[in-house]
C-alpha cells in the first residue's frame, strides 16, 4: 500500500508538470480540447493526493510500524483519534495534508461554474497547480511520508513511538489543520491577483470573486492561531498564551496583512482606490504563509515549534519564496501605470482615509513582528552577532499598535464615505466616547496597580462595544419606525439583510472581546509559586487554597500524581482544584496537567510543580505550585466563537450577502 | 492645516503614523535586544557583557539540577562541550527539563561571581517534533 501511495505522490507530480504545459499552451492557441484535457489533470492530481493521505491515515490508523513515519508518532494503545491527527505530526505528512487542501481547493475554482466563461481560469488553475508542484517535488524528495522503516532505521520496529503527550490534546488536533485551510486559502485570491496582473485587467473582479475565499482563510487563520493559544493556555503550563516565538509570528503576520487586506479591498471595491497597496497585500500575504513554513522546517531561527531541521529542505523554501517574490514583483513594477488609475482621497476625515490607518496600523505591526523575528538573521549577516529580541519588544512595539487600531475599528464602520463632517463625527461618537470615558476613570481608580495603560485599553474596548451596539440599536429602530415591525423581528431582519456589515460587527464584537482577555492577563495577572507542607495554605487574590498531600492513580498505562486542593474564595468554599502530573508509559518525560477553574471574570490556574521526596520516610515532605489568577480569559475563547459567527453570516450566500451600491458622485 | 490640500494633509497623517511605528521599533531595539552567545564566548571571552540581555544556548549537565523549594530557585550547569556554566533560574522545572538535551537561556551574565541569571528558559528536546533513532527510542522504552 505504501508503494502505491508514493507513486500516487510520483504521478501526481508528473501529472501537474503536464496539466501546467497544457494550461499555457491552451491559453497561448486558444486549444478548448487541450484545456478540458489540463481540467482533468486538475481532477486527477486531486484524486492522487487524497488517494496518498488515505493511504497514509490507512496505516496509520492500522499502527503500520512498516512506515517510518508511523513509527515515528504512533503507538498501537494511541487512542484512534490521534493516531488519525498524527497524519500533521511530523513534518512530510503535513506536507502531505498542504498539498492536499491546496489540490481540493484548486478542483472546486477549476470546476466552479462561475469561472467557466471567464478567461482568467487557466491562468489561475494553473499558477495553483505549479504551487502545488512545488510541495510534491518537496515531499518527494527531502521528506517523503512514505518511507519504509527498513530503509530508515534498517528495521522494522515492534512498536512505535507514540506520539508526544503534549501533542494528544484536541486543541493540537485542530490547531495545524485549521492553520493550514487559512495558509493554504490565502494562494486562492493571490492566484487571481497575479492572474489580473498577467492578463491587464486590474478592475475589481478579481477581489469580488475572491472575496469568500479570503474571508474564510482568514477565519480559518484567526481560529488556527487561536487554537494555538488554547493549546499553550491549556497543556504548556506556564499560564501563558502566546509566547512571541518565531514561529508564532510567523502565522501571526500573514493573519495581520491579511486583515489589512480584507478592509482595503473594500476601498477598491467601494471607491477604485488602492489597487498598487491591494496587489502588494496580498503578495505579501501569500509569500509570509510560505515564510511561515520556512521557519518551521529549516531551522535557521531557534524555536519551540521546530521540525527537526533539515537545511536541504530550508534552501529549496528559500528559492520557492525568492522566484514567487521575483516574478511577482516584476508583474507589480510592469503592470504599475494600470494601477494608478483610479480615485484619490478627498478628505482626511472620511472611511477612505479611516481604513488607510487601518492598514497602515496592521502593516506596521506586521513590519515589526517580522523585524524582530529575522533580526537575528540580519544582525548576524550585517555585523557577525545574533542579536535578538525577546517577548518585552513584541509586547512593548505592538501593544500600542495594536490598541490604536482596536481604536480605529470603533469609527472606520461609522465614518461616512468621501468626506465626513463634524456634525456627522459628534452624532456617532460623542455618547460612545463619553461613556467610555468614564468607564476608563473609574476603572484606574477601582483596578489594583492604577495602571493607566490598562484603563486606556479597557476605556478604547468600552469605547469599540459602544459603537457596535449603538449601530444595532439605531439600525433596529430606523427599521422599526419605518415598517412598524417589532423591535426584534425588525433588528433580525435588519441584521439578515445586510449580513456583510452586521457579520463585520459581530466579527469586530469578537476581536473586542479577545482583546479584553488579553489586556486582563497581561496587565492584571496574578502569580504565586510556593512551596507547601500538607495542611499549608497558598493564598492568591480572593482564593485559599489548602494542600493535603499528594495522590497516585492509575489512568490506562498512566500513573498520574495529583493534589486535590478545597478552594475557598471570599471565606467561601467553592470547589476543589486538582493539578496533576502524568507518568506516560512511553514517553520518557512526565506531563504537567494544569488545573484551570474558569469563570467569565477570571482563571484560577494550578500547576503542580515538583515535590520532594525523603528517601528515609519514603514519602513525600513537600510539593511547589505555580497559582495564577487570569483575569478575563474566557472572553479570548467567547470572542474567538464570535468571530467564526460573523465571518459565516457575513459570507452566508444569497440576498442581503451583497455589498451596497458603488459609492459615485 | 486647514489651507492645507486634502492629499497633503493625508500625507501628513501617513506620516505621524509611520514615524510613530518606527519611534516604537526603534526604542524597542534599544532596550530589549540582547546577544545570542556561547558559552565560550561568556566565560573564557575578552568581550564583557555585563548588563546586556543574553541568549545562550547550551547542553544541561545531567545531574547538575537542583532545586530548591523555599527559594523556589532551580540551579544546574550547562556545556557547550568546551566550557561550563553555573545557572540559577527563580521559578520552577519546565516540562521535559530533566532529559532536554539543549536549553536555551534568556538573562543576564554575572562575571564576578560566574552565574547566569536566567530569565526565561526554553527546553528544546529532539525528540519534541521529530523522533529521534529508534534504538534510542527503544532504549528509553524499557526505561
Amino acid at each position: 500500500m505504501a508503494d502505491l501511495g508514493y507513486l500516487s505522490l510520483i504521478l501526481a507530480l508528473t501529472i501537474s508538470i503536464y496539466t501546467i504545459i497544457a494550461f499555457v499552451i491552451a491559453i497561448k492557441t486558444g486549444n478548448r480540447k487541450l484545456k478540458n484535457s489540463a481540467k482533468g489533470g486538475v481532477a486527477a492530481i486531486c484524486l492522487l493526493v487524497t488517494t496518498a493521505s488515505f493511504i497514509l491515515i490507512y496505516h496509520l490508523v492500522a499502527s503500520d510500524f512498516s512506515i517510518a513515519y508511523v513509527a515515528q508518532y504512533t503507538s498501537t494503545d494511541l487512542p484512534l483519534f490521534y493516531k488519525f491527527s498524527a497524519f500533521w505530526a511530523g513534518n512530510s505528512g503535513s506536507l502531505l495534508l498542504w498539498s492536499w487542501v491546496l489540490a481540493i481547493y484548486t478542483a472546486i475554482i477549476t470546476f466552479s461554474k462561475k469561472h467557466e466563461q471567464d478567461g482568467k481560469l487557466p491562468y489561475v488553475s494553473a499558477i495553483l497547480t505549479f504551487n502545488n508542484l512545488f510541495f510534491l517535488f518537496v515531499m518527494l524528495f527531502f521528506a517523503n511520508p512514505f518511507i519504509k522503516s527498513v530503509q530508515k532505521f534498517g528495521y522494522v520496529p515492534a512498536e512505535g513511538s507514540g506520539l508526544n503527550p503534549m501533542l494528544q490534546n484536541p486543541g493540537m488536533v485542530f490547531h495545524p489543520l485549521t492553520l493550514y485551510l487559512g495558509y493554504v486559502g490565502f494562494a486562492v485570491p493571490f492566484a487571481f491577483a497575479i492572474t489580473a496582473l498577467i492578463l491587464k485587467k486590474v478592475d475589481d473582479s478579481w477581489i469580488k470573486v475572491t472575496r469568500r475565499w479570503t474571508v474564510i482563510a482568514w477565519m480559518f487563520l484567526s481560529l488556527g492561531n487561536l487554537y494555538g493559544a488554547q493549546w499553550a493556555y491549556v497543556e504548556l503550563g506556564w499560564g501563558g498564551f502566546w509566547a512571541w516565538d518565531p514561529v508564532e509570528n510567523a502565522s501571526f503576520i500573514p493573519w495581520l496583512t491579511g486583515t489589512a487586506f480584507l478592509h482595503s479591498v473594500m476601498i477598491q471595491e467601494r471607491k477604485d482606490m488602492l489597487k498598487i497597496w491591494n496587489m502588494a497585500l496580498i503578495i505579501v500575504t501569500f509569500l509570509s504563509t510560505i515564510f511561515g513554513t520556512f521557519l518551521t522546517r529549516s531551522g535557521v531561527l531557534q524555536s519551540v515549534h521546530s521540525f527537526a531541521s533539515n537545511p536541504g529542505l530550508g534552501t529549496v523554501f528559500l528559492i520557492f519564496m525568492s522566484f514567487v517574490a521575483l516574478v511577482s514583483l516584476y508583474l507589480l513594477i510592469d503592470r504599475i501605470n494600470l494601477l494608478k488609475q483610479g480615485n484619490q482621497f478627498e478628505s482626511y476625515l472620511s472611511k477612505e482615509s479611516s481604513f488607510l490607518v487601518n492598514n497602515l496600523l496592521l502593516v506596521g505591526a506586521a513590519f515589526a513582528t517580522f523585524w524582530g523575528t529575522i533580526f537575528p538573521l540580519i544582525s548576524e549577516a550585517v555585523r557577525g552577532v545574533r542579536v535578538t529580541v525577546s517577548v518585552p519588544f513584541f509586547n512593548q512595539v505592538n501593544g500600542p499598535i495594536l490598541l490604536a487600531m482596536v481604536f480605529v475599528m470603533g469609527i472606520c464602520p461609522l465614518i461616512a464615505w468621501q468626506r465626513s463632517s463634524l456634525k456627522n463625527l459628534r452624532n456617532n461618537f460623542m455618547w460612545p466616547l463619553l461613556i467610555a470615558a468614564v468607564i476608563g476613570v473609574v476603572l484606574y481608580f477601582y483596578l489594583p496597580g492604577r495602571q493607566l495603560y490598562g484603563a486606556v485599553a479597557f476605556a478604547v474596548c468600552a469605547f469599540v462595544i459602544l459603537t457596535i451596539v449603538q449601530e444595532f440599536y439605531r439600525g433596529t429602530v430606523v427599521r422599526h419606525r419605518m415598517t412598524g415591525e417589532g423591535y426584534l423581528t425588525a433588528l433580525g431582519r435588519l441584521t439578515v439583510r445586510n449580513r456583510r456589515r452586521y457579520g463585520g460587527y459581530i466579527v469586530h464584537l469578537g476581536i473586542v472581546f479577545i482583546v479584553l482577555a488579553v489586556i486582563g492577563s497581561y496587565g492584571y495577572k496574578l502569580e504565586v509559586t510556593k512551596q507547601v507542607k500538607p495542611g499549608e495554605t497558598i493564598t492568591i487574590g480572593d482564593y485559599t487554597l489548602t494542600y493535603n498531600g499528594l495522590m497516585e492513580k492509575r489512568e490506562g498505562a498512566n500513573a498520574v500524581v495529583y493534589a486535590e486542593m478545597p478552594v475557598v474564595k471570599g471565606g467561601k468554599h467553592i470547589g476543589t482544584i486538582t493539578p496533576e502530573k502524568v507518568f506516560y508509559k512511553n514517553w520518557q518525560q512526565p506531563g504537567t496537567e494544569v488545573a484551570i477553574r474558569g469563570t467569565l471574570a477570571e482563571d484560577l490556574y494550578v500547576i503542580l510543580a515538583t515535590w520532594e521526596w525523603d528517601e528515609k520516610t519514603q514519602s513525600v515532605t513537600s510539593a511547589t505550585f505555580k497559582v495564577n489568577v487570569n483575569p478575563l480569559m474566557s472572553w479570548m475563547w467567547i470572542g474567538g466563537y464570535l468571530l467564526v459567527l460573523g465571518t459565516i453570516f457575513a459570507v452566508w450566500p444569497g440576498k442581503g450577502s451583497r455589498l451596497g451600491p458603488k459609492y459615485t458622485q | 492645516m486647514l489651507f492645507l490640500k486634502q492629499s497633503t494633509k493625508i500625507f501628513v497623517g501617513v506620516l505621524i503614523i509611520v514615524v510613530a511605528v518606527g519611534y516604537l521599533m526603534f526604542s524597542g531595539f534599544s532596550n530589549f535586544a540582547g546577544y545570542q552567545v556561547t558559552i565560550t564566548d561568556l566565560v573564557a571571552g575578552e568581550e564583557d557583557y555585563d548588563g546586556e540581555y543574553l541568549m545562550v544556548p547550551g547542553k544541561l549537565v545531567g545531574d547538575s539540577v537542583k532545586f530548591d523549594g523555599d527559594k523556589v530557585q532551580l540551579a544546574f550547569t550547562v556545556t557547550d562541550g568546551k566550557n561550563k556554566l553555573p545557572v540559577i533560574y527563580n521559578d520552577v522545572k519546565p516540562d521535559n527539563f530533566d532529559d532536554a538535551t539543549e536549553v536555551i537561556l534568556e538573562g543576564f551574565y554575572d562575571k564576578e561571581e560566574n552565574v547566569f541569571k536566567a530569565e526565561k528558559l526554553t527546553t528544546k528536546c529532539p525528540s519534541k517534533y521529530e523522533a529521534g533513532s529508534i534504538e534510542e527510542m527503544n532504549g528509553e522504552l524499557q526505561k
